[in-house]
């Protein structure tokens, strides 16, 4: 168990390294002078070499990609164009506006995907398969920031019972000190209501925007696992020997389906970054997804390049979770 | 009050179909069978005879699709009409032992606590009380280190010590029925003793009555007291198992002689013909057309429940012994080499 865990772990830095190279060129190939957007359409030529000059993007393409390997290898992600901090520092003072969104959209997507999901499978009747499929359907087929504006349209514009969709807090509310970030946790642990529902409020619409889609596949594949292990031997024997059906259910269908649920999760988690970036630019959410978009549009490449990499290893260490989680999940994956 | 003669389960009647592609396809017609008390009856038949529904009805779990259109299931006295008055009765009065108990426990919980949340079903005890008491079960059930295969996996046990922690866990609660499905089908020989002689002994013992599904005659012939034959979906005989297995239904004789056969280690005269299946067309006897002294009567009249001797037939022609091929009779299977 030891020897693979530290197997998939040395794995890691392979991974990063050939995400950070990936994104080293790709965004070198896009159109467009980093130095140029910042300096401005009056600036003059000479300003704008002094720019280049600052950023190393003077030297030739194959040093200034040494320079940044060796950046990331004593953890300096480079310095943001744009914002002109550390992009770390940036994507580190951001993550946890994002992290909030995701775990809140996650959350959303779960509450509403495994019950919709085990009642659809455990249904006898071919409509319940097919509100599961449809259901699924519908929800890939939405685009979270289509839906975020619905939201915004109803919730707030219409029948004004939401917030304005702009950041994490009312303006003049001030967020806790906390140490996790997420204001919703700071508030709750130092124990302020107030702040605890107005960042709850700014947060409901956004966590729905990116959650509600994300429920689609979770019902969709709930629903599968459960309707196969209704077909299995040990649900037969388990409703058998007298186990009533609410237990059936609740501890023996979901503990089953969990390893199944766990490595769903992982995986829309991922799908859950890229909505991110979407729905933070539509509610003003000041997270590392929108951190991104701002720094594309001025092609500031240690920025966009730092976003790609954190979103990599947030991926990577998950699914290294996952896994672990799982073998103590089903014990047949257990090695002794 | 407690007759040890009279029927703990009754099936009356009891027909069954399956949803199938072109409508509902019968699997059980008019099954009827009793259990009396102190009693185990086996129930017999091919692949598709309905052995496996008619456990399953008497359960109250019958597979998605399948309905029960008519006849009635009386459980000591009481008719058992709604899921409620089912569900009251499993894992309490009704034990359950499955085919294949590797892969009917839970696989990820352990064995023992499958155990303590069906002894804790029964009676209201501590976590620890009930600990206790799966082990004691166990102990009695012939399980070494108890305490070991309570922590453990399904997976991490053999088939059949899977087998008597699904024993203990159908005794828990003392039932006073229990259903075993083809209980020790993939345990070898020498387990597959062990494993029947036990569930016999715990059943006989304190007067409980158990019904035996099985597709292996010489189970019958050694650990049952009653047998029932089971053809397209009907008991075609029941009665004692070594009348039903000298004389009456020609299909029981049939089986009997290739079950000698195969356990003589010879050729056996296989019954000509096939099984219908679900759904074909059945005029008459559904034995008839395989059967060696069928006759007019038979092709055009399903034959109704008649007594012959100590059994009841379904069959225009009960044979009698002297009339019939010797074939010998099924030896105890401790007799037998494999």
């Amino acid at each position: 168990m030891v020897g693979y865990t530290a197997r998939r772990v040395a794995w890691v830095v392979p991974i990063l390294l050939g995400v950070a190279t990936l994104t080293f060129f790709v965004s070198r190939a896009m159109p467009g002078d980093p130095a140029k957007i910042f300096a401005g359409s009056q600036a003059t030529d000479t300003a704008i070499a002094a720019i280049r000059a600052q950023f190393g993007f003077d030297k030739p393409l194959g040093v200034q990609y040494l320079d940044y390997l060796a950046g990331l290898a004593r953890g300096d992600l480079g310095t943001s164009v744009r914002t002109g901090h550390g992009v770390l520092d940036d994507l580190m003072g951001r993550f946890p506006a994002t992290i909030e969104l995701i775990l809140a959209a996650l959350t959303v997507a779960l509450v509403i995907g495994v019950p919709l999901g085990v009642a659809a499978g455990a249904s006898a009747r071919r409509g319940a398969e097919r509100f599961a499929r449809g259901v699924s359907t519908l929800g890939v087929s939405i685009p979270e920031f289509w839906l975020g504006l619905l939201l915004i349209v109803v919730f707030y514009s219409s029948l004004d019972i939401a917030p304005a969709p702009v950041g994490r807090l009312d303006i003049g509310v001030l967020a806790p000190d906390g140490v996790t970030g997420l204001i919703t946790v700071d508030a709750l642990l130092a124990g302020d209501l107030e702040v605890l529902g107005n960042a709850a409020g700014h947060l409901l619409l956004p966590a729905l925007a990116l959650g509600l889609p994300a429920a689609a596949p979770i019902i969709r594949l709930s629903a599968e696992a459960t309707a196969s292990l209704l077909r299995s031997d040990h649900l037969f024997y388990t409703r058998a020997i007298g186990t009533p059906p609410h237990v059936v259910y609740l501890k023996h269908v979901l503990r089953n389906i969990a390893p199944i649920v766990t490595t769903m999760t992982a995986l829309i988690f991922g799908f859950l970054v890229g909505g991110a970036v979407v729905v933070e630019e539509v509610f003003a959410w000041p997270g590392v997804g929108l951190y991104a978009i701002d720094s594309l549009h001025y092609n500031d490449y240690a920025a966009v390049q730092g976003f790609v990499l954190l979103a990599a290893a947030v991926y990577i260490l998950l699914f290294l979770a996952v896994d672990l989680v799982n073998t103590y999940l089903d014990p047949r994956k257990r090695l002794t | 009050m407690m007759d040890s003669r009279s029927a703990l389960l009754e099936m009356r009647d009891v027909s069954v179909t399956v949803r199938g592609a072109g409508g509902e396809v019968p699997v059980l017609r008019e099954v009827a069978l009793e259990v009396r008390r102190g009693e185990l009856v086996g129930v017999v038949g091919e692949t598709g005879a309905g052995k496996s529904f008619t456990a399953r009805a008497v359960l109250g779990l019958l597979p998605h699709g399948a309905r029960r259109i008519s006849g009635s299931v009386v459980f000591d006295g009481t008719e058992l009409d709604t899921p409620r008055a089912y569900a009251n009765l499993r894992g309490t009065r009704m034990g359950f032992v499955p085919q294949n108990p590797r892969l009917s426990l839970d696989p990820v919980f352990t064995v023992g606590s499958q155990l303590v949340a069906v002894i804790r079903r029964g009676r209201r005890m501590s976590r620890t009380h009930a600990r206790k008491r799966g082990v004691a079960l166990l102990t009695g059930l012939g399980v070494h280190e108890p305490e070991r295969v309570m922590r453990s996996y399904a997976h991490q046990l053999s088939g059949g010590l899977c087998q008597r922690v699904c024993i203990a866990i159908a005794l828990a609660n003392d039932p006073e029925l229990v259903i075993a499905d083809e209980p020790t089908t993939g345990l070898d020989v020498t387990v597959q003793r062990q494993i029947l002689d036990l569930l016999r002994s715990q059943l006989v013992r304190d007067g409980r009555g158990g019904l035996l599904i099985t597709h292996d005659l010489g189970v019958i012939a050694t650990w049952c007291d009653r047998v029932a034959v089971m053809y397209a979906g009907r008991v075609v005989a029941i009665g004692p198992v070594a009348d039903v297995l000298r004389e009456g239904h020609p299909y029981a004789h049939g089986l009997k002689g290739i079950a000698v056969a195969l356990e003589q280690g010879v050729e056996p005269v296989a019954i000509p013909g096939t099984v219908p299946t679900p759904g074909d067309q059945i005029e008459g006897c559904a034995f008839a057309p395989r059967c060696a002294v069928a006759t007019d009567l038979c092709r055009a009249d399903d034959p109704a429940p008649r007594p012959y001797g100590d059994q009841l037939v379904r069959c225009h022609h009960p044979v009698a012994d002297a009339e019939l091929p010797a074939v010998g009779h099924p030896t105890r299977s401790e007799e037998v080499e494999v």
